[in-house]
């Protein structure tokens, strides 16, 4: 399922190159946004193909289902200055149900998204869906009812 | 005696060199200068350390000038705001964080919770150019009206409010929900 | 328009001001003053301050915390980082002790013990481990890790804070870690948050959260893995850094290389013999093409900026 996944995204990476779509986005551990202040980070992103990173446009929000009921909450991107163009996502997820952070970034008439399921551990890199538009309700909801890996033993 | 009171006849002693006059005056404000600095400089406490030293020495070595038509504060704030942005300005400060350091313990778990808020917030005023991060810390810190700003800054009270209200706003973005940060 | 007077604040500020409260006020460090004081009057020669005081921490029953001082030679610095021992178990309550440079540091079998440096992290000591604070100065915080496990959280710019071992030194790059030792010096270093650089002799391992890498007295530590690779990535790894397992070594781990293990293999490009870098080059690009500025010539010419440019965008995946 999870190679499945992956070609599916590689194949929305390929078919974005092939429509022009510049825009995407990256998502890595933190130590990926050399920032150390931001080491416990769920994550970090990076906007790519923005011809003007000052008017790049970055939201993210929560989503979850806690106790059966879903749930949403804003999240913080905060800029790096380590790098342009990176965020890292400061916000930690409940250990409670079951979550999903959607990214999304604007530039110009571009949209890219992100769908990171998350575990106890952090994000699950796997799982990770790269989209070149904002994600829909219905992708997300697919999202969280999907199964996500635990995290691994040990930690 | 009220503080004003106290700083008058202290400053009198310093301008006669007394020593112990300056460690009192130093004892009254060196908390403050320095967490201003401390979350200037995100969290870096060799800096924050640094700055406040200077900070004071300049002060002894001018306390001899200080003609008092402006306030005490304002004229040490100032001499933060200057220190700060030479420092800043000479070594290319990055925007960092770090977690706030504490004087209590609490439990592990109350530390790690309220250690993971300031972190948050810390990371936020971090995030802030320069030019705002002192206004909002002069603020929230010393509590200096717009008028003592207006003279500490060395700038009208128009650029004073528009950078608070710049800072506020970005703050505002950056700053966590009522409830703490998880979600 | 400019007045502090309470009442409707707006919305930003009222969340503003609510966020800002959470932010303490720090204390000074004392070491403050005492520059302050020693820039205005004249400098003080070299100070030898005479034999320290022992601290002897013995607990009724079970073996207890043991801290042994060592003779100390204080220079008057123009600041110092506060080391504090602020907790221990056992059947004593917890005390709070100032440590200093020069002394050490020992636990028994049942005792575990927190240090607190300045305000930068702590450092978990596990039971049977045995240290010594080295230096506690603001940008040179520094302990030698004789045997024994620790665990270290900083929260500081990056290298302020090291751990020397026998074998390796471990530079903190803003992170948390588990440290473990032996007599001989040998090891490993796991991290949990952040990154760490573990180096001796010239020799650098760059270790993220999530991975690992040993260290052998004389050899200094080997190549970093994540903690999730192939066993059999492993364990040749191993063979590969300590037992002179070679090319044979080397296919193995490149053969279980997954995506992931570039940060082992981006390491391993310096390590292995000039023939065989193609090998791990060709590996490398395998799972993702190198951004735009490395080049295979440069990058088989082992350029620095070339490989940090790699590194820095394969952290991406890692």
């Amino acid at each position: 399922m999870d190679l499945v996944k992956r070609l599916a995204s590689l194949a929305l990476f390929a078919s974005s190159l092939a429509s022009g779509q510049n825009l995407s986005l990256t998502i890595g551990n933190s130590v990926a946004g050399q920032d150390y202040t931001m080491k416990s980070a769920s994550f970090v992103f990076r906007v790519n193909g923005c011809a003007d990173l000052s008017k790049a446009q970055v939201t993210a929000v929560a989503e979850g289902i806690v106790g059966g009921a879903r749930r949403s909450a804003p999240l913080h991107p905060v800029p790096l200055q380590s790098q342009a163009g990176v965020y890292a996502i400061p916000d930690r997820s409940n250990p409670d149900g079951k979550w999903v952070f959607v990214v999304t970034a604007n530039c110009g008439n571009e949209t890219a998204g992100a769908i990171v399921p998350m575990n106890g551990q952090g994000f699950v890199r796997e799982s990770t869906q790269l989209l070149s538009h904002a994600p829909s309700p219905s992708e997300i909801e697919a999202a969280l009812k999907a199964d996500t890996p635990s995290p691994a033993p040990g930690h | 005696m009220a503080d004003r009171e106290i700083a008058a006849s202290i400053l009198e002693s310093c301008r006669c060199g007394d020593r112990d006059a300056f460690r009192a005056l130093y004892e009254a404000y060196k908390d403050k200068v320095y967490s201003i600095c401390l979350y200037f400089f995100h969290g870096d406490a060799a800096e924050a350390a640094d700055v406040t030293q200077e900070v004071f020495l300049k002060l002894f070595a001018g306390v001899a000038g200080f003609r008092g038509d402006a306030g005490f504060s304002t004229w040490l704030y100032r001499l933060v705001q200057n220190a700060c942005l030479d420092r800043s300005r000479s070594k290319a400060a990055r925007t960092r964080a770090v977690e706030a350091a504490s004087d209590t313990f609490a439990t592990q778990e109350d530390d790690l919770i309220r250690r993971q808020s300031e972190q948050t917030v810390q990371q936020a005023v971090s995030a802030l150019p320069a030019k705002f991060r002192l206004p909002i810390l002069l603020r929230y810190f010393e509590e200096l009206s717009y008028e003592e700003m207006s003279a500490a800054l060395n700038c009208s009270m128009g650029t004073v409010a528009s950078r608070l209200n710049r800072a506020h706003k970005l703050l505002a973005k950056l700053l966590p929900m009522r409830g703490g940060r998880d979600v | 328009m400019f007045s502090r007077k309470p009442g409707n604040r707006p919305e930003d500020e009222r969340i503003v001001a609510e966020g800002l409260t959470r932010l303490p006020v720090v204390k000074a460090p004392d070491a403050i003053w005492n520059s302050i004081e020693a820039s205005l009057r004249a400098p003080k020669p070299l100070e030898t301050i005479p034999p320290r005081r022992t601290f002897a921490w013995t607990f009724a029953a079970a073996a207890a915390l043991l801290v042994v001082a060592g003779t100390a030679v204080y220079w008057r610095a123009p600041h110092r980082t506060r080391w504090e021992v602020v907790r221990t178990t056992g059947a004593q309550a917890p005390r709070t002790e100032t440590i200093s440079a020069g002394e050490w540091l020992q636990t028994d079998s049942s005792s575990t013990a927190e240090m607190r440096i300045g305000t930068i992290g702590t450092v978990e000591i596990e039971p049977g481990t045995r240290l010594r604070v080295l230096t506690t100065r603001p940008n040179d915080n520094r302990l030698s890790l004789a045997h024994g496990e620790i665990s270290a959280t900083i929260s500081a710019p990056p290298k302020l804070f090291f751990v020397e071992t026998k074998s390796a030194t471990a530079v903190d790059l803003g992170c948390q870690y588990k440290m473990k030792v032996d007599d001989s010096g040998n090891g490993l270093l796991r991290v949990t948050l952040g990154w760490v650089s573990f180096e001796w002799h010239g020799r650098e391992s760059l270790v993220p959260a999530g991975a690992s890498c040993r260290t052998r007295a004389i050899e200094g530590p080997g190549t970093p893995f994540f903690d999730d690779a192939p066993k059999s990535l492993t364990a040749a790894l191993d063979d590969f850094d300590f037992s002179n397992g070679g090319e044979a070594a080397l296919r193995t781990i490149l053969a279980n290389a997954r995506p992931r293990d570039t940060l082992t293999l981006w390491h391993l490009l310096s390590r292995v013999a000039e023939p065989l870098r193609p090998l791990v080059y060709d590996r490398m690009i395998s799972f993702a093409p190198p951004p735009t500025g490395v080049t295979r010539e440069k990058a088989m010419a082992l350029d620095p900026q070339t490989l940090k440019m790699w590194k820095d965008e394969l952290a991406w995946t890692w």
